[in-house]
């Protein structure tokens, strides 16, 4: 079975390369492109990973973050933040966020962290 | 009282030093005047010849003296010439004897004589007085008028900083009056740091002992906190003034209100922020579709499209190193850059910057001639920055094949980096710019070399807060020797 990721990201040129780079790698991706609805796509498609841009528009990333790492079901779920902001790494990291990552990242470095992070959750 | 004031400070001639009313008027009534009363006197009290030639001499003596130094050499003159026509007078009627009314009129003569050289003499003082205190007074006017009309503010103290001038726009530009015999300090009172805002504590001592020490303070910037309406940013410079004996009489302040100018670098600043956040999305985007090109032509690859993907590669890395370019310039301009320290080996950060770069580039050879282990405490990938920019000028500056000669030593507590190259070389007199934002030597050779003349400004400020220095030794043709150092741990 492959393992599963939500890209959780406004922004269509990042989402869209990002996906069909992933799927390329085996991964089943879904996009949610805007923040709203999220909680229902993430119970229904129970993802290994979930990558979330920090700024979307209307949506701070970091109230999702902090949501998801209160609610019992979703905690285990990895979660990478995704910001052009690396002053933000702080406050990413006290919201729960598992791994920061600053654009332009490098894309062997979301590769290994998509191996890496998936290959730990069931 | 009033009248008999009025009439004294008329009278008096120091008072009129510096009027020009040369007029003759008052000297033709008086001497007049005086001759007619002595005549009324003599007549009447029957004075005796001696007595009278006395008073007759003195009293006209001291009236010319007096008109020469209250009008002039007119006045002067006038006095001499009304007194010698009393003298003749007196000769004509008085003396029957031709012998006696010749000699007479010889004496009265030369009398004459004497006195109109002392109404010369004093009544040319008297105007060379009024000549001079009438350009100290111009000159004056003219000091007030420049002040005036000068666009900074101005003050000028003395050498225990009280306020001796100043003109009206530091009264504007601080909010607060100001007047002469004030104290230097209560200005610097008002002075916040520009960064903080937190008040100037040690200006007023560090003032003085500069200005002790002769010292210039040029365009040093604070902020000034109004209540009522924003901040003002100012640029203060101080310049003690010394006399011929080298000893400090007098400072000069000027102060410039640069408020619209902060507010418009701070617009600029907020854009390039801005600016080189937002390109950090589409390079991403960007960088994730190459990646995804190159692995849907992997399946038929031709040296055609490996060329396409590696440059497709290549220009979005330079494209994302401009991005950094622009953020690093605005965290400066903004005093955001921080360092992040930790402790590593800085000779194997140099063998493997250098390993990564002979990977990437293989036209020029990188030679270490000495790498002596050094463990420093430094922000590992500002310093990596600093050592890929000097590096990469090398490359850049160099002929392909040359060789690039890389140093590391210990010297005087700091670790010593230097880069040497045998490249196109730098003027002596850009030494120092070369550090400068936007500044590229050898715009005018005729070989263009890309770049914005952002990378050694950049590595000069990350190396000002390491505690560190940059410097180059260089000469046109003969190649250059970048060095830097920072504290070892």
């Amino acid at each position: 079975m492959p393992k599963r990721i939500i890209i959780i990201e406004d922004d269509r040129g990042v989402y869209e390369a990002m996906s069909i780079l992933l799927e390329d790698e085996g991964y089943d991706v879904l996009v949610v492109p805007n923040g709203t609805n999220y909680a229902k796509h993430i119970s229904a498609y129970k993802p290994h990973l979930i990558f979330l841009d920090m700024l979307l528009s209307g949506v701070d990333g970091r109230d999702i973050c902090r949501h998801l790492k209160n609610d019992a079901n979703t905690q285990s779920i990895p979660v990478t933040m995704i910001s052009a902001h690396p002053s933000a790494k702080d406050s990413i990291t006290k919201c729960g966020a598992d791994h920061f990552l600053a654009k332009p990242f490098d894309i062997d470095e979301l590769l290994d962290l998509a191996q890496r992070f998936t290959s730990k959750t069931n | 009282m009033k009248m008999v004031n009025r009439l004294f400070t008329f009278i008096h001639p120091i008072r009129h030093l510096g009027e020009k009313n040369y007029t003759g008027k008052y000297a033709f009534i008086v001497t007049l005047g005086s001759a007619i009363l002595l005549e009324i006197i003599n007549s009447t009290f029957t004075l005796e010849q001696s007595v009278f030639s006395v008073i007759a001499i003195f009293w006209f003596m001291i009236l010319i003296i007096y008109f020469s130094f209250r009008f002039g050499t007119n006045g002067g003159t006038m006095a001499v010439v009304i007194t010698l026509g009393y003298y003749f007078y007196i000769i004509i009627i008085r003396d029957n004897n031709p012998t006696q009314v010749n000699q007479s009129i010889r004496s009265a003569l030369f009398l004459g004589l004497a006195y109109q050289s002392i109404a010369f003499v004093i009544g040319h003082l008297k105007q060379r007085i009024d000549h001079l205190l009438e350009q100290e007074t111009l000159q004056k006017q003219h000091l007030q008028i420049i002040m005036k009309q000068l666009p900074d503010g101005l003050i000028i103290t003395d050498n225990q900083g009280n306020i001796t001038h100043n003109n009206d726009h530091v009264k504007k530009i601080l909010h607060t009056p100001i007047h002469k015999g004030l104290n230097i300090s209560h200005i610097t009172s008002l002075l916040h740091t520009p960064n903080t805002r937190r008040p100037v504590q040690k200006l007023q001592s560090s003032w003085l002992s500069t200005l002790r020490s002769k010292r210039t303070i040029v365009n040093q910037e604070y902020v000034i906190k109004s209540k009522n309406s924003s901040d003002k940013h100012i640029t203060l410079s101080i310049t003690p003034i010394c006399n011929h004996q080298g000893q400090l009489i007098a400072s000069v302040m000027t102060i410039r209100d640069t408020t619209i100018q902060k507010e418009s670098e701070q617009r600029k600043d907020d854009f390039i922020n801005m600016a080189s956040h937002e390109l950090k999305t589409p390079i991403t985007s960007l960088k994730l579709y190459i990646k995804v090109l190159e692995n849907h032509i992997k399946s038929f690859p031709t040296p055609k499209t490996k060329q396409i993907t590696k440059s497709l590669k290549d220009q979005a890395e330079k494209l994302q190193d401009l991005a950094h370019v622009l953020l690093d310039v605005s965290y400066i301009q903004t005093g955001k850059l921080k360092l992040h320290k930790t402790t590593f080996r800085l000779d194997q950060l140099i063998s493997e910057i250098i390993t990564e770069m002979q990977a990437k580039d293989k036209t020029h050879h990188h030679q270490i001639e000495t790498l002596q282990p050094l463990k420093v405490h430094a922000d590992k990938l500002r310093i990596s920055q600093v050592i890929t920019n000097i590096l990469a000028n090398a490359v850049k500056y160099t002929n392909i094949n040359d060789t690039i000669n890389i140093r590391l030593t210990r010297s005087n507590g700091h670790a010593l980096i230097s880069v040497k190259d045998n490249g196109i070389g730098i003027p002596k007199n850009q030494h120092q710019k070369i550090f400068d934002r936007l500044y590229q030597a050898n715009r005018t050779s005729q070989k263009s070399y890309p770049g914005m003349g952002m990378g050694l400004y950049i590595a000069k400020e990350i190396i000002d807060k390491h505690g560190g220095n940059i410097w180059v030794e260089s000469k046109p043709k003969k190649g250059s020797n970048f060095h830097f150092s920072i504290p070892v741990e």
